[in-house]
């Protein structure tokens, strides 16, 4: 499932990674519903994309909730390891589309 | 050999197709370990039957130290440079900005209609891409002829 929705932010005390963070906070980032990996084989139900226009202009939001279960992807050639080493997984509680707005427009 | 002759009918005398997006309108970040659009970063431009460059300019970072970044491209939604893409690496700090330039050549298309995109994912943490009024973005396209 992805999501895309508009909602105006002042990010301009912040860093874009704060400001990110701050927007999976308000998702509901957690170890049930990982939107970002701390390590590299993390298992993840998603992830977000931002486009953080500056004002006048609304942040952009991308959320993308994984449906089905994918295993990882990488493969290692002469010491290298390529490809995707997170596993993707369908999160146990599915978020509605638009339980995932209302939590973005608390950022409003 | 087919000899032309400036004058020929069959002398193609178009200018090559390009396009380019040039971004500062605000910086893009993504948590996505799978190829997404780095949305914005699309050019639709209509070619003869001949290859095309496409490149992009970015200034970028991930806060994690040891996450990738990977850069790729499609054309007519395929990909253009493997599975993976062009990494970028954070390897000493997160504080450290990289320049990266991923870019490519195609075969020959089809003359018509075509769409190109840039993706990117990362390996973990989140990527953060500039694209404001100091450091914009740059992505383009040009038809080789």
């Amino acid at each position: 499932m992805i999501v895309t929705h508009e909602v105006m932010i002042d990010c301009t005390s912040m860093t874009g990674e704060e400001c990110s963070d701050l927007c999976l906070t308000a998702l509901g980032h957690s170890t049930d519903f990982n939107l970002k990996a701390s390590s590299l084989t993390d298992t993840l139900h998603g992830s977000v994309s931002i486009i953080h226009n500056d004002s006048p202009l609304p942040h952009i939001f991308s959320i993308e909730v994984y449906e089905t279960d994918e295993a990882p992807t990488a493969v290692t050639s002469h010491g290298v390891t390529t490809g995707r080493e997170s596993t993707l997984a369908r999160p146990a509680v599915m978020p509605t589309e638009q339980d995932l707005i209302n939590k973005l427009e608390t950022l409003a | 050999m087919a000899t032309v002759i400036r004058g020929d009918d069959n002398f193609d005398t178009s200018a090559p197709a390009y396009g380019r997006v040039v971004r500062t309108s605000g910086n893009i970040s993504t948590t996505s370990t799978s190829l997404v659009d780095l949305t914005g970063h699309s050019i639709t431009i209509t070619t003869g039957a001949n290859p095309i460059n496409f490149a992009g300019c970015y200034t970028v970072r991930n806060n994690t130290i040891g996450a990738d970044m990977s850069f790729n491209f499609t054309i007519d939604n395929a990909l253009q440079v493997g599975t993976n893409g062009q990494v970028q690496d954070q390897h000493d700090s997160t504080s450290q900005w990289n320049l990266v330039s991923p870019q490519g050549q195609s075969a020959a298309l089809s003359a018509g209609s075509h769409t190109i995109k840039q993706q990117w994912k990362v390996g973990g943490g989140t990527g953060l891409l500039l694209a404001g009024t100091a450091e914009g973005s740059m992505f383009f396209v040009n038809e080789i002829k």
